[in-house]
């Protein structure tokens, strides 16, 4: 990393869940290659919620979710956890052996009052400059 | 990055999310992030993720402070995203700042970001800042102490 690069030239949003009102139906990210990152980081937001959510990671080995499973949870939120924010890191080794992919998972036990999000920032150490690697909904970046 | 030791987290902190509800439904009174005290941290990203929208035009600035006080009359727009008026749904919006680029005598950062009118979608403002200084024990003594050489 250059000391004197700005966090969005090395440090790109590579997946999200978009703020929305959640429910008792998981939602899920983005579906990001593992390979082109040293390390993901997950960073979940909670409005102000009213039931129990829980907050994952899961892995996949096709990109697709064809074979899909858990790979890191958060302990689980209660509704006395408005506005929270909870950090996942994962790095390739985590991964079970011939899984390649990961998303962010959200669910709640019921349906929300309450918006949630999640926003995952990848690290990545090779020469092609990383704002390539932003996601295309990316609409701007003020440097 | 990837060479350091350690997670990610142990290098890039969350220090402000839109106050008192993150995400939330935005209206045209503006709300702010908690305040980055710059001192701390070598650069802050804030980033601005919008839900399903209304066709309204938002703006997100970020500002600059002397205090970190929401009554700091010396507050002062920093950088302005370009406001959008259609086709908001499901982008973001990244701003990053240096501490180096703070005018002379500023110390906080915080974001804002406002509607024209009340929203239907909701949108999320995080801030992450990286590489906390390091700093002699006396940059954390009150502000109440004299220290003489």
């Amino acid at each position: 990393m250059a000391f004197n690069a700005k966090l969005c030239e090395f440090l790109p949003v590579v997946g999200t869940i978009d703020p929305a009102v959640i429910a008792d139906t998981p939602v899920f990210g983005d579906e990001i290659a593992v390979a082109d990152f040293d390390e993901l980081m997950f960073v979940f937001s909670l409005g102000a919620v009213d039931k129990k959510v829980d907050c994952a990671v899961w892995e996949d080995d096709d990109g697709a979710a064809g074979n899909t499973q858990a790979l890191k949870s958060a302990t689980q939120l209660t509704a006395s956890d408005d506005n929270k924010q909870v950090v996942i890191n994962i790095r390739p080794h985590d991964l079970s052996a011939t899984f390649t992919h990961v998303r962010a998972r959200i669910v709640c036990e019921a349906a929300q009052a309450a918006p949630l999000s999640c926003v995952v920032l990848g690290a990545n150490s090779g020469p092609i400059p990383t704002t390539l690697a932003d996601l295309v909904t990316v609409a701007e970046i003020v440097p | 990055m990837a060479m350091m030791p350690g997670r990610m987290s142990e290098h890039i902190a969350v220090v402000a999310g839109l106050l008192t509800d993150n995400p939330f439904v935005i209206v045209d009174t503006e709300k702010f992030t908690d305040y980055v005290d710059m001192q701390k941290f070598e650069q802050v990203m804030f980033i601005c993720m919008v839900g399903d929208v209304n066709n309204k035009t938002f703006t997100l600035v970020v500002y600059e402070s002397i205090l970190g006080t929401g009554t700091d009359a010396s507050l002062v727009a920093w950088q302005s995203l370009a406001a959008e008026t259609t086709a908001n749904d499901n982008t973001e919006y990244v701003c990053c700042v240096r501490r180096e680029e703070l005018s002379a005598g500023y110390r906080y950062l915080r974001a804002g970001i406002v509607s024209q009118a009340g929203q239907d979608g909701e949108v999320s403002l995080i801030g992450l800042a990286l590489n906390p200084i390091h700093e002699p024990a006396s940059g954390s003594d009150m502000t109440s102490v004299t220290i003489k050489q």
